[in-house]
């Protein structure tokens, strides 16, 4: 979808200044941030509410930032209420006069328990499995703390997990497919700063433990216009930010990992920092339990400095390093005294990035901008001598702006990005000629947000991705639309998406996770059309139930060629493909004390080729294939219970089986030419693959449990014990099985877990 | 209803207890991968024929009791083939099947592997036709001595073409046959192909192999011949697709020989005596 890129930045141009001339002549506004006052941590989801003695009522609800507006407010006289559950109400008389911004500051406090005791930390509010919306789950650290978890402090890839549409490989490999999707085609944010390989080789990781978690919003299609650059999905994860009242932290002990984490103010109320630091423990601590060969270990280190530079706005800083190595296939080519060698895996993922919010005094605007830079190296191949590696990197400026206009919010951005990519491919795929690359994109986006009646939200949006170094334009157009009615809500969206940088992979190998990220092969781009619909139901406050279709149409995808050549070499050959599929939620429960949550996720992904190898393998002249992560069925069922201090968490978990591909068998090919001589020469090894990917693997199943206590140990200073079992009835699940030597490479079998953590609040 | 549910359920606990994995396709009638052609330059003919192996670590199968038949369609004839044990060069073994014939120009062969009772891999190919050739003028000098030749009428990529003196060497009776190779002329498939056979630097070829001075007098010039190696479609395609229940290359290779008589002048132009027949 080209276009003349002048043309579409004056019509940008126009409509925002359109926006805020109409923006300006309102009625007062009231706007504000919303904190803990305890920690001054910023609260999100707490409604605030305007009523005045006629008893009109304005209201919304604060976001991520804890930030609200209220705008188009007549002036009056008011009674600000914020509400949020475990948190005192607040309440405070406003007046306002006309035209004027009000600015406010609401801090809140925790609620005293019954009996008196001072609590240090308000119990934050599950958003719930089953609240999405066309496609968007936010998610909380409460909701991830229900997942059982190896690791005491959870984090949110075992949440991502339990979500129907979220395909992973298992224990192992830190590889999210996202109802379709692959994992580069996977935008993963933290604070703004992309993630190129957020998920760490043992799959129960991310660089993304839930102690650093605001909130993460998690996209599975359907994204509006302030992303791009992604085909399936994005995860858009906002860090907290440290405690500015007082000095905390935490230190925990496990058998997977062990981290620290440290906070406090730096200038008391006004400047925080936040350190978190996770190293794993596998090969001293799981692998001994199971006195078998975890060869995984990773660590992550993240950083934050928060500064609240007035009522008005705030500035942070973030960083985060992460560092993964691990052995996860089998190249028996590579022999050693066994036969077998395994390759080995590692990668790094460096960002850092600023994050500078502000509300202009004459205007109800919401501004923010975000400066980034991010790297990633990956290796693969024979420990100490890997014979692919890639590096990325991406220099990023965003600035996000939202003008308040009464019921009605207009979101504008422009963003700016520059980066270069590399990779030495070492012949996997002999028809590129990977070569250093510098791609520049630029670009807006408009996305209006309308609510012509009460409980009815549209949100069309459009959005301009230009890159000039590839003489490449996009025109993407968005639309969400929510429709909230009594007990009901009924949400779509749908967009156009392109992806110009992309990650090829082998994926005919589960064992090879290696990415080489490169601009698109050919100069083909790859785009994907989303349609989402979905329906909630909250019949009472114990039950909610959601149901939500998708569909994905995705065009000049990079795919391995399916040769009857060995596998270490191939060609990238394009392909066009479907994901279509339905998830379902029920959840149960409304307080602590229990809650459940039955997830079923059903779909069904098809991958379509013309290639002429596979033309010639089958005779057919348009191969279909399910692709390797096309999990057809996904159950997960999650409980957790909570009595008398313990916390009673389980997890069953099961998925239908991954399609992988099977083998006629084995051949010594020699290539018939002059010089060859078929008496002698010993031939090439070659695998005889059938069609592809028509097998399907057993089925994955596993059930977690773990229980915790929290122990007061000091007025502010707390003990948790967590124990627990993964793989309870010790399923061996089946993770890779190597056609070369039909060697079979299961996930985690039982392990029980023991975990500390030691947390002075 | 219940029934249903009942029976549905008993079929999701027994796939989800089910823990195994066969990888290798279940098709009994893909065996075996032959790797070879049918030579027309030569009386023996080879294939090498080994059973697939279900991974790349287990040994290869024994090829005990496996025939291997090729028949010439059109006449029926047909060349039954005996298994011979070999070494690679990297000491693994091989079974190569042999027999004796010389395929013929343009017959298709269909060759048939496979154990009594078994369906047989089956593979065909047929030789390529002779091209026709045709002279252009000689010309030049002692320094630059060549003549143009056409070949027309080409099935496939002319692999090799060699040239071929017949010459006796000065105060000798004994007639020695000097080849000299041109090679490829073409990287992909042709139907038409001209060439310059250059004399002025075969007779520099010729003489070195001889071991004489370019000028060295006497050499007398008996016959000049070419050769020309023609394989079949199927050479040097990965997936040549003319192989039924089996997998490998099997394709057949041409050679088509042409002799010609040298004019005199040009002969003394070389510094050679002509002695060809038909003077």
């Amino acid at each position: 979808m080209s276009f003349p890129l002048r043309r579409s930045l004056a019509a940008v141009l126009l409509i925002l200044s359109l926006t805020t001339v109409t923006a300006a002549a309102q009625n007062a506004t009231i706007r504000g941030f919303v904190t803990d006052v305890s920690d001054g941590q910023p609260l999100p989801g707490v409604n605030v509410v305007l009523t005045n003695a006629a008893g009109e009522l304005y209201g919304n609800a604060s976001d991520t930032d804890g930030f609200f507006a209220i705008s188009r407010v007549p002036a009056g006289t008011y009674i600000l209420r914020a509400t949020y559950i475990g948190f005192q109400e607040h309440e405070q008389e406003i007046r306002l006069v006309a035209d004027e911004i009000q600015t406010v500051r609401i801090q809140m406090r925790v609620e005293e328990t019954e009996l008196g005791e001072v609590v240090v930390e308000g119990a934050r509010e599950t958003v719930g499995a089953a609240n999405v919306t066309a496609g968007l789950q936010t998610v909380r650290p409460a909701d991830i703390a229900l997942v059982p978890a190896p690791d005491i402090s959870a984090d949110l890839v075992n949440y991502l997990t339990a979500l129907p549409g979220v395909v992973s490989q298992g224990d192992r490999g830190g590889q999210l497919f996202i109802r379709g999707g692959e994992p580069t085609q996977n935008l993963v944010l933290l604070d703004g700063m992309q993630i190129f390989q957020p998920f760490h080789v043992v799959g129960f990781f991310s660089a993304f433990p839930s102690d650093i978690i605001n909130t993460a919003d998690v996209y599975a299609g359907g994204y509006g216009g302030k992303y791009g650059g992604r085909l399936s999905s994005v995860i858009d994860i906002t860090a907290r930010t440290g405690n500015k009242q007082r000095p905390v932290g935490a230190v925990t002990v496990a058998p997977f990992v062990s981290s620290v984490r440290l906070e406090g103010p730096l200038l008391p109320g006004k400047v925080s920092f936040l350190a978190s630091y996770r190293k794993s423990v596998i090969e001293q601590g799981a692998a001994k339990i199971i006195d078998e060969p975890l060869p995984f270990s990773f660590d992550d280190a993240f950083a934050k400095i928060h500064a609240n530079l007035g009522q008005s706005a705030q500035f942070s800083v973030s960083a985060i390093r992460t560092n993964d190595s691990g052995r996860l296939g089998i190249n028996p080519l590579n022999e050693d005294s066994d036969g077998i060698t395994q390759d080995e895996v590692n990668w790094v993922n460096q960002a850092v990035g600023s994050r500078f919010i502000f509300l202009p005094a004459s205007l109800p605007v919401f501004a923010e901008i975000l400066i980034n830079y991010s790297t990633l190296t990956n290796e693969f191949g024979p420990s100490g001598n890997p014979e692919r590696s890639t590096e990325a990197s991406i220099f990023n400026f965003q600035s996000n702006v939202t003008h308040y206009v009464g019921n009605n919010n207009f979101n504008w951005g422009i963003f700016l990005s520059s980066s270069q990519l590399d990779a030495n491919l070492g012949g996997l795929f002999q028809n590129l000629d990977v070569q250093t690359e510098f791609i520049t994109e630029g670009g807006a986006y408009l996305e209006p947000e309308f609510k012509p009646t009460p409980g009815l939200n549209i949100q069309p949006g459009i959005r301009l991705q230009s890159f000039p170094s590839k003489s490449a334009s996009f025109l993407e157009p968005r639309l969400r639309v929510v429709w909230n009615t009594g007990i009901h809500r009924l949400s779509a969206a749908g967009g156009i998406y392109h992806q110009e940088i992309t990650g090829l992979n082998d994926r005919r190998d589960a064992g090879d996770i290696f990415t080489a990220w490169s601009a698109a092969p050919f100069g083909i781009i790859p785009e994907a059309k989303h349609l989402i619909a979905g329906y909630r139901i909250e019949p009472n406050r114990w039950v909610r139930m959601s149901a939500e279709g998708f569909y994905k149409d995705l065009t000049n995808l990079n795919v391995p060629e399916w040769t009857a050549f060995p596998r270490f070499t191939t060609n990238v050959q394009i392909a066009d493909g479907t994901a279509r599929g339905l998830d379902l939620r029920l959840e149960i429960g409304a307080t602590e004390a229990f809650q459940t949550t039955i997830s079923w996720g059903r779909s069904n992904v098809e991958y379509q080729t013309t290639a002429r190898a596979l033309q010639l393998l089958t005779g057919d002249d348009e191969v279909a294939y399910a692709p390797p992560h096309d999990r057809k069925d996904q159950l997960n069922v999650m409980t957790n219970v909570q009595v008398k201090g313990f916390n009673f968490s389980v997890r069953w978990q099961f998925g239908s089986g991954l399609p992988f591909n099977e083998s006629l068998g084995f051949d010594r090919w020699i290539m018939l030419d002059s010089l060859a001589v078929i008496t002698e020469e010993p031939g090439q090894e070659r695998v005889l693959y059938g069609r592809p990917y028509t097998g399907r693997l057993p089925t994955y199943h596993r059930l977690d449990v773990s229980l915790d206590r929290e122990f007061r140990v000091g007025p502010t200073t707390f003990l948790t014990v967590q124990t627990g079992l993964l793989n309870a009835y010790d399923r061996r699940n089946l993770f890779y099985l190597d056609l070369f030597t039909l060697r079979r490479v299961d996930q985690l079998p039982l392990i029980p877990t023991l975990g500390l953590k030691l947390e002075y609040k | 209803m219940k029934r249903l549910l009942l029976i549905l359920s008993f079929a999701l606990v027994l796939a989800a207890c089910d823990n195994t994995v066969d990888p290798v396709l279940e098709d009994a009638d893909v065996r075996y991968a032959v790797h070879g052609f049918l030579d027309m330059r030569t009386d023996r003919q080879i294939l090498r024929i080994e059973s697939l192996r279900p991974t790349i670590l287990a040994e290869a199968g024994a090829m005990v009791g496996v025939d291997v038949v090729v028949a010439e369609e059109g006449t029926g004839v047909r060349h039954v083939f005996r298994d011979s044990s070999a070494t690679a060069s990297d000491g693994s073994p091989l079974t190569l099947f042999v027999a004796s014939f010389r395929p013929q120009a343009g017959r298709t062969y269909r060759l048939e592997a496979g154990r009594p009772g078994e369906l047989p891999l089956v593979a065909t190919t047929r030789i390529p036709m002779a091209p026709t050739l045709q002279f252009g003028n000689v010309t030049g000098t002692l320094e630059n001595l060549e003549q143009v030749l056409f070949l027309t009428g080409i099935e496939g990529v002319p692999e090799g073409v060699t040239m071929y003196y017949t010459v006796t060497p000065p105060a000798q009776d004994d007639r020695v046959t000097i080849p000299v190779r041109y090679g490829r002329l073409a990287s992909g498939p042709v139907s038409d192909l001209n060439f310059s056979v250059s004399y002025t630097s075969d007779r520099f070829v010729v003489m070195n192999a001889l071991r004489l001075n370019s000028d060295t007098p006497g050499v007398r010039l008996g016959r000049i011949e070419m050769s020309v190696d023609l394989p079949s479609p199927e050479w040097r395609l990965v997936q040549p697709g003319n192989i039924q229940r089996g997998h490998g290359q099997f394709a057949s290779v041409g050679r088509y020989r042409y002799s010609w008589r040298l004019d005199r002048p040009s002969v003394e132009i070389l510094g050679w005596i002509d002695e060809q027949a038909g003077e």
